[in-house]
This record gives structure tokens, C-alpha cells and sequence, in this order.
């Protein structure tokens, strides 16, 4: 409970978990409190500017823009947490694996990955979805695979710097099976940059699904998400600005949010901030 | 003697704020005369660096450092602003640090760092013209700090040379200041025995020549005795005592001064020989004309690190692997315990071969090697508690039964002089001595036949040593295991092993029982490594003998 | 004991410096030649296991059998597999990386992508330019004074640059500098070669909507870094032989702080060009992500194949590049 205790005392990073809180609170619970679906249209008030009544406007079709960022922050916000929970479990157990046993393992997967990591992130992703449809889970996949390299160079890495630790080697010394000695003695050693890189990674796959959605190759219309949103409102932009500047500012708080977390996260584990303290 | 070179008065450095703040330095008094060694004497924490740092104020700008007077050959330096302060530092005064290697910038050359030095200083003095001569001044100036082809190496850069050349190197870059206070941290700690005595020689050499006054920081009572005329000990941030090195020896007033010098006495007075344990039993461990070779990686040539090494490790006996940094000694310990996989020759455990055994053929034979590491730190899981790690070696024992395992991590903790409640806390809550109790206790859980220590106590501080030691002793016996010792450290050597084993580059030089080999070593290299044993408590060279007697010319403090 | 035994190596000059770092470069030109040969085998792969077929995406779901056999024999898609990935090896190596399906049908794909590579370079280059001068500066000042005023600032302007995706970027840029103030284009393109300054004024905001988020990156990287060589023991013992502070971070902390920072910048260039897809498409560059984004509409995928090749060309040349530089900066990796 030390370390709770140490993330309590930063503030970067509580800033950072109650952004992410409040965010994650609204897009769970929020359109349930928000007397407009986000299909429902009206006719009355569209392109409507920002009042009481739709706090951020509506859209062309009179849809209350408030609910649909909402609801497409949630579909963003669980794809890119699914992509990334598969990219670093699949790719810290590669690393592991590649970084404890080395030899013609590590030369295998490694290069496997580092063809995958030659490819430029959108390019690839932009592929995949091209080539095998726009579902979600195609959506997670290709994210969950522009990531993994990452996650595994990041867990070979430092299952390379601890390997050769006194304490690793007293394991192997005990008899121990090589699956025990990862999962006990390597895997709870190397979490912490692996977590602080899944708060880096998941910022960047908002980012790289918004984006994907954003040109039209990911989430498909009507399912709202947060680059589809912004899609829509760029269209008439100039007369009303609300539309993409609310769904934009939205990205932008939640991108906020997970960065200073991950800031907090990173001082945290970072041996030398450590020391300081 | 009239203004001494250095006063200072009630120096505190402290870190933080508010309920934050630690102080580290409560207090300090010390001062020195041109042409005087003082020694600074204390383990870690004592705070010896961070008073040579404040000195200089190389701090970092968290620190807060107040004092009641630092006075400079009588300047006030606490009332200089960072141009009159930067006048006097890299001029008059100068230090040299720990680290050599990382003390050089090692984007550029030795050369570029002896131009920046000389035209920095030239600039600082004023009014000389620069004289563009650099090269062939530094030239000169690393030839009389005996680097060898010094043409050439002006030329080179830092991770080119030797940590012993660095050091050199450095001192020489003092020298090309001509400084009156020079301030030398640890100089010596990295470097292998043979370099330091070179090095400490020579730093004896050049401070006489410049008659500047110095001060020795050091954990090394060994060395602080024959380099320093007065020695300060120090010890959580306070000075202890200050008495004329020959003094302090012979009439220590602090029951922390008598510890350490004690704890070096002890190491220093040879135990009684026991025979040779084991002569007429089979051998444990046989050792066939054994060689391991490292494969280059990256920039690296393949390296070999173990050469036709033929070795018999006898039931019951503490053999010692001596030798300095890139013997291969660790490399023989690891290799041992198939930790490597030899490229060539054999390797018999109780007559088994195991030289080319795969990782889970060895499985039923590792329990009986067991290893006790240098770094006590990152001997355990840092998430894991003590009780944890111990259990873990039961249970790789064969012990499965909770309670059995509960009862036994006791009696083990208590074997090892700890109590109970140790077992209850995370590595980074013990101190080294008492990690490496418990690394002890590990390995013992396991019922070896062997144990490789590998530099088990060179990161301990000097008080805990001797304890440590004799633990690893008194259960050697008691278990009657085998066991290898590692270790640079030749009085260390003499005090636990049975037998000793010199290796260089890789080979092994000489193997025989200690007494002779310290008596009448057989080889030149083993001559030249207990040569250095002149200079350590109760050599023949101690104290104000050493590195050229400083008897005459001593300026009288008081 | 190397100062006992006086084994120690020859100076080197610079141009000794020069053999160990043409072989390098030897050595990862063929290294980089191995993956661009792997990675255009996924590529093509990985287009034939898709599901869905070329004839039929260009052609139209009402295609006839003959008609789709028609133009399977015109494009080459009935011979076996890996029959068809040979040629088309063959083919890029000669320049020729077929025709378009549907973007241009009938066109050769490598024409196209040599109208659209400068744009996208130039664009590129110009972002890559901003953010390693933004980051330069934002990441230094956040160093060098660290935990006061202008450190808070620098690392807040950062955090909140890598929260503003690029496409998001663009329209803040489009709305204050060009809608807002008029300084700026909102949209179009010049070629440098028409005229270099009409071309830079009319790719300042693409290039800045890349680069920002980027020079926040680059900055945090740059600051953490720096902070690290700033407290190297080199820099103390600099400092205790009274070298002036500028010198100390020039030569030794930032000197030192340029291999690491390279290589994250080196790294980076993976999202750089994400940023350039869809920047191209807002500002209206006719680059190879417009012409990507073009072909993945249309579903010809000659276009894409050669597209996705092309970048991943892109991002080889650009690690070898960093590659050398740190070589060249790094004496240990080049003087043993």
C-alpha cells in the first residue's frame, strides 16, 4: 500500500486519475441521464448552437451532440482499452519469453516484431481494416497489433536487465522451472513499465481509432464514435464550428486525463524520482 | 603556522523542506594546512562526499548548506557570489571523484578535456595570452602521471582507456591547474589493489610537489593511514574524532573508531591454518582443463574469459578464487554452478559429469549448488517478503507442510543471527550485513553441498564484515560444505580459505594452501598482488611509512 | 591489469572513424534490405488472405464471370500465388509497381506514386524540421530549470500537445490562424518547386498539426534525458574545474543527450506519417496518403500495396539515416 500511498502525494498524477474517473463516470452512466438518445433527431433544432437544453449544440440532423459524444467516447474508449489490454498481455508474454530465453527464440520473435514495428502505425492499421472490414473487433485487432512490438520490446528489455539479477539467478539455482520463475520472479518485476507504457499506449490508440474513424475506415455510421463525430462536424465547420470543436475538446480532455495518469504513474516507478523522495 | 589553508566551522547540508527535510551534515568542523592530508574515514551515509562537495559547491541546487564559517586561505568563501567562487574553483581549488571513467565526458577526447581545462584556467588567472600549446602540455603533463605513449593516448577516448589511466589521467588534469587545496573523493575505490597503490603513490607525489593541501576521502582505514597525516572519522554526518593518523591508531577515544580499527585488525591477523579438510576424499567437484568463451556481441570481440583451468574442489574445504577485475573469477564461480555452459573441458560433480547437462537435467542437481551473491540488494524478489523468499527455498527442498516450512524459517533466521521480525520485511527494509545473513540462510535451506560466495562482503560496509565472515565460517563447519570463495580482497582470502586459487586473464596461475601461497607464492603476479598487502594494517609499510613517508615534511596543524 | 600488461589501442583520427561506419552502414542497408524484402511479402500476403476479391471490388458486385475473368487475365491475378508476388518483386525492383485497379484504372501505380511522393516528403520533412526545433527548445528550458516556473510551463504545453491529435490539431490551426487571423491557407498546396516560399507558407499549418504533437513527444523526451546527463558524474567534474555553465550544457549534457533523444526521434517517424494520411486529406496535399486513403475507398489494391510499401520504405531510410548519425555522434560505437 506504500506505493498508493506515494501516488497519493502526486499531484500530476491524481489530476490525472480524476480526469480519468470523471471521464470514464460519464460515458458509462451519462447517456443514461441524458434525456435524448443519440439517434434521436430533431428537426426543430438542427445545427443548433450550444444551450441549456443541448449543451453541445446539435448536429445536422438535429441529434443532440452532447449524447453522441458521450456514446462515442464509450465505443472509442473500449475499443482502444480492449486493443490495449490484448496488445500488452500477448506482447509482455512474447518479451518474457524472448528476453529470459534468447537464442533462436528471441531471434524469431523479435524479428517477427520488429517487421511489424517497420510498418508506419496508421498505414498498417488503415490496411487491416481495409482488407478484413470494419467491425469492432477487426478495429481492436488492428490496434492490439500495432502495438504489440511495443509491449514485447519494452518486456524483453527489461527482462534482459533483470535476468542476470542475483535473485533471478537464485531461482534458477533452487531448481526452479523456467514458467515459474517467469511468472513469479520476472512478470511482477517488469509490470510497472509495462503499465506506464499501456497508459502511454492507450492515449495513442484513442488517438489512432479516432483517427482511423475520423477518414471513414473505422467505426461505421450510425454507431457513433469520437472521430466520426468530428467527421460529421468538419463538414459544415464553418457554420457550425460546435459540433467538431465539442467532440474535439472531448478527445482532448480524456487524452489529458490518461497522460498526467501516466505521468504519475511514471514518477512513481521511476527508481530515480524514487531515491529523491 | 600562521593562516591555515582551509577552516571550517559548523557546516550543515540538508535536503527538502519543511517536513521533509533531512539534514545529512550536522555540524562539521575540520581544517587544514598547506601541504597537509587530512583524511575524511566513514562508511556509507556518514556523509564524508557530501563534504568535499559542499566545499566546492557542487551540490545540486536541492541542497541547503549553511555553515558558521569556510574560510579559504582566510577568504570567507560563503560571502563569494559565483564569480568570485568560480575564480577560485578549477583554479586554486580542484577535486577528483570516484568515478574515473564517468568523470570523462565520453563524447570527446582526453586531449579536448586538457584544452578546455588549460584555456578555462588561463582565462580565469587573466591577462596571461593563451599559449595554443595545449596538446603538447598536455602531453607533457600525462607523461609525468606515467601514462605510457601518452602521445597517443592524448588522442584517444575516455572508454579507450583503462580505469587506472582515467584516474591518471585526471590527476593530471589537477595538476595542469597547479591548485592549493585538492579535494579527492574515493579516489581509489573502483580501481583493482595493484593500480590503487600506483595511484594513491602518486597522488602522494604530486601533492608534495604542488605543497597543496589535500583532503583524502576514503572507507579504507588502510589507505587513510599511510596517505593522510590527520584523519577525521566520520559517521552519520557528524565528525566523531580528528587525530594525527599514528594517533589514531594507537590511542582510537571513540568506541566507533575502535570498532573499525578492530574490525581491520581482525581481518588483517592471518586464522590459524586447519590442515588441508578433505586431501583424502574424493573431490567434489573436479575441474578438466575447463574454458569458456564469450561470443561477441555488437562492437564487442568474442572474449575468452576462462582458459584451461584444471581445479579440484575438495569435500569440506573454503576455497579461495583470488584475483583482480577481468581474472575470471567470477566467470570460474558461475561456471561451476553450470550457470554457464563451459565451451570445452569437463566438469564432475561427485563424479557426474555435468559440463553440457541441459537446464532440466541439471534441475535435481542445483539444489546442492547454491550460490551467495555480491550485490545483497538484488539478491531477493524486491516484492517479496523475507519469509517469502526463504519459504520458496524450502519448498524448492522438498519441505511442503505450511507449518514445517513456518518453523523452519524461524530456526533459519535465528541460525543467521536475525530475528524473527526480519522475516516479516522487504529487501529494501534490511540493511546489506542483514541481507546477506539472510542470502546465507537461503542458501543453507537448500541443504547444499556447495556454496560459491562471490564477493559476498565487498559491498558491506568495514564494521559488518568480520561478522559476516565468520557466519560464513562457523556454518561452513557446521555443515561441513564445500565452499568457494570469490573474492579480490587478499586479506579476506587469508582469513576464511583453506586453500587459494590465483587466476589472471582468465588462467589459473597458482593453487596451493594458504599459507604457502602467502608465504612463498610461486608466481611473479601473485608477488606483485601481496606486495599490496604492505600497506594494509600491520604491513610492513603501514601507516606513516607508506608511499614515501611523510614524517619530515608534515605541517604541524596544531 | 591492461596498465600492467600496456595493451592499449591506436588514436584514431576521423577519418578512421569513417571504415567502421560505412560498414555499419553496409550492415544495415542489408539488414533494412531483409525486412523491406519481408515486409513486402506480409504486405502481399496478407492482401490475398483478405477476404474479398479485386475483380470483383473494381468491377462491381453485377460483374459477369467473364468479365471478372477478363480482367483477372488482364491484371495478372490468375497466376499462382506466389508466381504473382515474384513479378510483382521483380516489377518494384524495375520501378514497376502495377497498375491501378480503380483510383486510375489502367495506370501505372509507380507514375502515381512518384506525382505524389514530393508533396508528402516535403510536407513530412518540413514537420519533422518543426518539431525537432520546438522540441529542442521547449525540452531544454524544461531541463535545465527543472521543478520551477518555466519547467511547469514547458511540461504543461507538452502534455497538452501530445493530447491534441493532429486531425483535431488542423482544425484549431485552420479556425485561429487562417479562418481567425488570415495569415495562413486553409487548404491547398504549392510545390517548392513553383516557389519555395509559397510552398512553406501554404504547408505551415499541415506541418505544424503534425509537428506539435510530435514536438511534445520529442520535447518530454528531451527533458527526461537531459535531466539524466545533467546529473552524469562528467557534468560535476566539469562544473569542479570551473568550466562556464553554457559550455558544461552544450558540450557535455546536451552533447551526451543527442544519441537517446535521436532515437526516439528516429522512432517517432512511425506516427509522423500516421499524422501525414490524414493531415493530407484536411489541407487537400495530393501526397501518397491522400492517394493511400483514395485506394482504400476505391478497394485497388495495387495502389494500397504499393502505398503501404512505399512508407514502409520511407520509415527504413529514415531509422538508417538516424542510424548513422548517432554512429557518427557515438565514438563508442565506432572507435573500439
Amino acid at each position: 500500500m506504500t506505493s498508493f500511498r506515494r501516488f497519493m502525494q502526486n499531484r500530476t498524477g491524481m489530476v490525472g486519475l480524476l480526469i480519468v474517473l470523471i471521464v470514464a463516470l460519464a460515458v458509462l452512466i451519462g447517456p443514461a441521464l441524458i434525456p435524448y438518445g443519440p439517434e434521436d433527431m430533431d428537426f426543430m433544432a438542427i445545427l443548433a448552437p450550444p444551450s441549456l437544453a443541448h449543451p453541445f449544440g446539435t448536429d445536422s440532423f438535429g441529434r443532440d451532440v452532447l449524447s453522441r459524444v458521450l456514446l462515442g467516447g464509450r465505443v472509442s474508449l473500449t475499443i482502444s482499452f480492449a486493443a490495449i489490454l490484448v496488445a500488452a498481455v500477448l506482447g509482455s508474454w512474447i518479451g518474457i519469453l524472448s528476453g529470459y530465453h534468447l537464442g533462436w527464440t528471441d531471434g524469431v520473435l523479435m524479428r517477427i516484431m520488429d517487421l511489424l514495428f517497420a510498418f508506419p502505425s496508421f498505414i498498417l492499421a488503415m490496411l487491416l481494416m481495409v482488407l478484413f472490414g470494419f467491425s469492432s473487433v477487426n478495429i481492436i485487432a488492428a490496434i492490439a497489433l500495432v502495438y504489440l512490438p511495443i509491449f514485447a520490446r519494452i518486456a524483453r528489455n527489461t527482462t534482459l536487465l533483470i535476468r542476470e539479477e542475483p535473485f533471478i539467478q537464485a531461482s534458477r539455482l533452487m531448481g526452479r522451472r523456467p514458467s515459474a520463475i517467469m511468472l513469479t520472479e520476472i512478470l511482477p518485476n517488469i509490470s510497472a513499465p509495462i503499465l506506464v507504457q499501456a497508459s502511454v499506449g492507450l492515449a495513442f490508440a484513442i488517438i489512432l481509432e479516432a483517427g482511423l474513424s475520423f477518414i471513414g475506415l473505422g467505426v461505421q455510421p450510425p454507431t457513433p464514435s469520437l472521430g466520426g463525430i468530428m467527421s460529421d462536424g468538419r463538414e459544415y465547420f464553418s457554420r457550425a464550428p460546435w459540433v467538431l470543436t465539442m467532440s474535439g475538446m472531448a478527445i482532448s480532455v480524456a487524452l489529458l486525463g490518461i497522460n498526467l495518469l501516466g505521468d504519475g504513474l511514471r514518477d512513481l516507478t521511476d527508481p530515480k524520482l524514487r531515491e529523491r523522495a | 603556522m600562521s593562516v591555515p589553508l582551509l577552516d571550517i566551522k559548523g557546516l550543515r547540508v540538508g535536503f527538502g523542506r519543511g517536513a521533509y527535510r533531512k539534514e545529512v551534515l550536522h555540524g562539521v568542523d575540520l581544517h587544514l594546512q598547506r601541504g597537509e592530508t587530512l583524511g575524511i574515514i566513514g562508511e556509507s551515509g556518514s556523509g564524508k562526499t557530501m563534504t568535499g562537495m559542499a566545499l566546492l559547491r557542487l551540490l545540486p541546487d536541492t541542497a541547503q548548506v549553511a555553515q558558521e564559517a569556510m574560510l579559504f586561505d582566510g577568504t570567507p568563501l560563503h560571502d563569494l557570489d559565483e564569480t568570485a567562487f568560480g575564480a577560485l574553483r578549477g583554479v586554486r581549488m580542484a577535486m577528483i571523484f570516484q568515478d574515473p571513467v564517468g568523470s570523462f565526458n565520453p563524447a570527446k577526447r582526453i586531449g579536448w578535456h586538457f584544452r578546455q581545462v588549460m584555456k578555462r584556467a588561463e582565462t580565469a588567472a587573466g591577462g596571461v595570452q593563451p599559449t595554443g600549446d595545449y596538446r603538447a602540455r598536455a602531453v607533457a603533463l600525462m607523461q609525468e602521471v606515467g601514462i605510457r605513449r601518452a602521445e597517443d593516448s592524448v588522442d584517444l577516448y575516455p572508454h579507450q582507456l583503462s580505469g587506472g589511466m582515467l584516474q591518471r589521467a585526471l590527476i593530471a588534469l589537477v595538476l595542469a591547474l597547479e591548485p592549493d587545496l585538492i579535494v579527492a573523493d574515493e579516489p581509489t575505490t573502483n580501481l583493482d589493489k595493484v593500480v590503487e597503490h600506483q595511484i594513491l603513490t602518486l597522488f602522494k607525489q604530486i601533492q608534495r610537489r604542488l605543497n597543496a593541501g589535500m583532503i583524502f576521502v576514503t572507507h579504507d582505514m588502510a589507505v587513510a593511514a599511510s596517505l593522510c597525516d590527520r584523519i577525521a572519522v566520520m559517521r552519520e554526518g557528524e565528525v566523531l574524532e580528528v587525530a594525527e593518523a599514528q594517533r589514531l591508531f594507537d590511542d582510537p577515544q571513540h568506541d566507533y573508531t575502535k570498532l573499525l580499527i578492530a574490525t581491520a585488525r581482525k581481518l588483517a591477523s592471518p586464522a590459524a591454518p586447519r590442515g588441508e579438510p578433505g586431501r583424502d576424499k574424493p573431490p567434489l567437484m573436479q575441474i578438466r582443463n575447463l574454458s569458456l568463451v564469450f561470443p561477441p556481441s555488437g562492437p564487442r570481440p568474442a572474449f575468452r574469459a576462462l582458459d584451461d583451468i584444471t581445479l579440484d574442489i575438495r569435500q569440506g574445504e573454503v576455497i579461495g578464487l583470488v584475483g583482480e577485475s577481468g581474472s575470471g573469477k567470477t566467470t570460474l564461480g558461475r561456471a561451476l554452478l553450470r550457470l554457464y555452459r563451459p565451451s570445452g573441458g569437463t566438469l564432475l560433480f561427485r563424479g557426474e559429469d555435468i559440463t553440457r547437462a541441459s537446464d532440466r537435467a541439471l534441475r535435481p542437481v542445483r539444489r546442492e549448488l547454491q550460490m551467495v551473491f555480491q550485490d545483497p540488494g538484488g539478491s531477493f524478489n524486491p516484492r517479496k517478503l523475507m519469509k517469502d523468499s526463504l519459504a520458496e527455498a524450502l519448498r524448492a527442498a522438498g519441505v511442503t507442510s505450511s507449518r514445517e516450512i513456518a518453523a523452519r524459517t524461524a530456526a533459519l533466521l535465528e541460525r543467521v543471527q536475525l530475528a524473527p521480525e526480519h522475516g516479516e520485511r522487504y529487501p529494501h527494509e534490511l540493511s546489506g550485513g542483514q541481507l546477506q545473513r539472510v542470502a546465507i540462510a537461503r542458501a543453507v535451506a537448500l541443504d547444499p553441498a556447495l556454496i560459491v560466495a562471490d564477493e559476498a562482503v565487498s559491498k558491506l560496509d568495514v564494521s559488518v564484515r568480520a561478522g559476516v565472515l565468520d557466519l560464513f565460517r562457523d556454518i561452513q563447519r557446521e555443515k561441513q560444505l564445500s565452499m568457494v570463495f570469490i573474492t579480490h580482497d587478499l586479506e579476506v582470502a587469508r582469513y576464511m580459505c583453506d586453500r587459494i586459487a590465483v587466476l589472471y586473464h582468465g588462467r589459473l596461475l597458482e593453487l596451493g594452501p594458504t599459507e604457502r601461497v602467502f608465504d612463498s607464492p610461486s608466481s611473479d603476479y601473485t608477488r606483485t598482488l601481496l606486495e599490496t598487502l604492505d600497506y594494509s594494517l600491520g604491513g610492513r609499510n603501514f601507516g606513516q611509512a607508506g608511499y614515501g613517508g611523510t614524517g619530515t615534511e608534515r605541517a604541524h596543524a596544531d | 591489469m591492461s596498465d600492467l600488461l600496456g595493451t592499449q589501442p591506436k588514436a584514431s583520427s576521423l577519418s578512421d572513424r569513417w571504415g567502421p561506419v560505412a560498414l555499419y552502414l553496409l550492415k544495415r542497408l542489408l539488414s533494412g534490405g531483409l525486412v523491406l524484402l519481408a515486409g513486402t511479402a506480409a504486405v502481399f500476403f496478407t492482401i490475398q488472405a483478405a477476404p474479398g476479391d479485386p475483380a470483383l471490388a473494381a468491377l462491381g458486385e453485377q460483374a459477369t464471370p467473364e468479365a471478372i475473368a477478363a480482367f483477372r487475365a488482364e491484371y495478372g491475378l490468375d497466376a499462382p500465388l506466389m508466381a504473382q508476388y515474384l513479378r510483382w518483386l521483380l516489377g518494384f525492383f524495375q520501378g514497376d509497381l502495377g497498375q491501378s485497379l480503380a483510383v486510375a484504372r489502367g495506370m501505372p501505380v509507380g507514375e502515381l506514386v512518384l506525382q505524389k511522393l514530393p508533396a508528402t516528403v516535403f510536407v513530412g520533412l518540413f514537420a519533422l524540421f518543426l518539431a525537432v526545433v520546438l522540441s529542442l527548445v521547449l525540452g531544454t528550458l524544461a531541463a535545465l530549470n527543472r521543478g520551477k516556473a518555466t519547467d511547469t510551463i514547458a511540461t504543461s504545453i507538452a502534455v497538452f500537445g501530445i493530447s491534441m491529435p493532429d486531425f483535431w490539431m488542423s482544425y484549431v490551426l485552420i479556425f485561429g490562424l487562417s479562418l481567425g487571423l488570415g495569415l495562413f491557407p486553409a487548404f491547398g498546396y504549392v510545390a517548392p518547386g513553383d516557389s519555395l516560399l509559397g510552398a512553406l507558407h501554404a504547408a505551415f499549418l499541415p506541418a505544424l498539426a503534425i509537428a506539435a504533437p510530435m514536438a511534445a513527444v520529442f520535447a518530454r523526451t528531451l527533458r527526461a534525458v537531459l535531466i539524466e546527463t545533467l546529473s552524469k558524474p562528467y557534468v560535476t567534474a566539469a562544473r569542479s574545474f570551473g568550466l562556464p555553465r553554457p559550455f558544461v550544457i552544450l558540450h557535455f549534457a546536451l552533447r551526451n543527450a543527442m544519441v537517446p533523444y535521436l532515437t526516439i526521434v528516429g522512432l517517432q517517424i512511425r506516427y509522423i506519417l500516421g499524422g501525414v494520411v490524414v493531415v493530407e486529406r484536411i489541407f487537400g496535399i495530393p501526397g501518397i496518403g491522400s492517394l493511400m486513403v483514395d485506394g482504400a475507398f476505391a478497394r485497388d489494391y495495387t495502389v494500397l500495396q504499393a502505398c503501404t510499401v512505399v512508407f514502409l520504405v520511407i520509415v527504413l531510410v529514415v531509422n538508417i539515416a538516424v542510424d548513422m548519425i548517432c554512429a557518427l555522434l557515438d565514438p563508442k560505437q565506432t572507435v573500439r
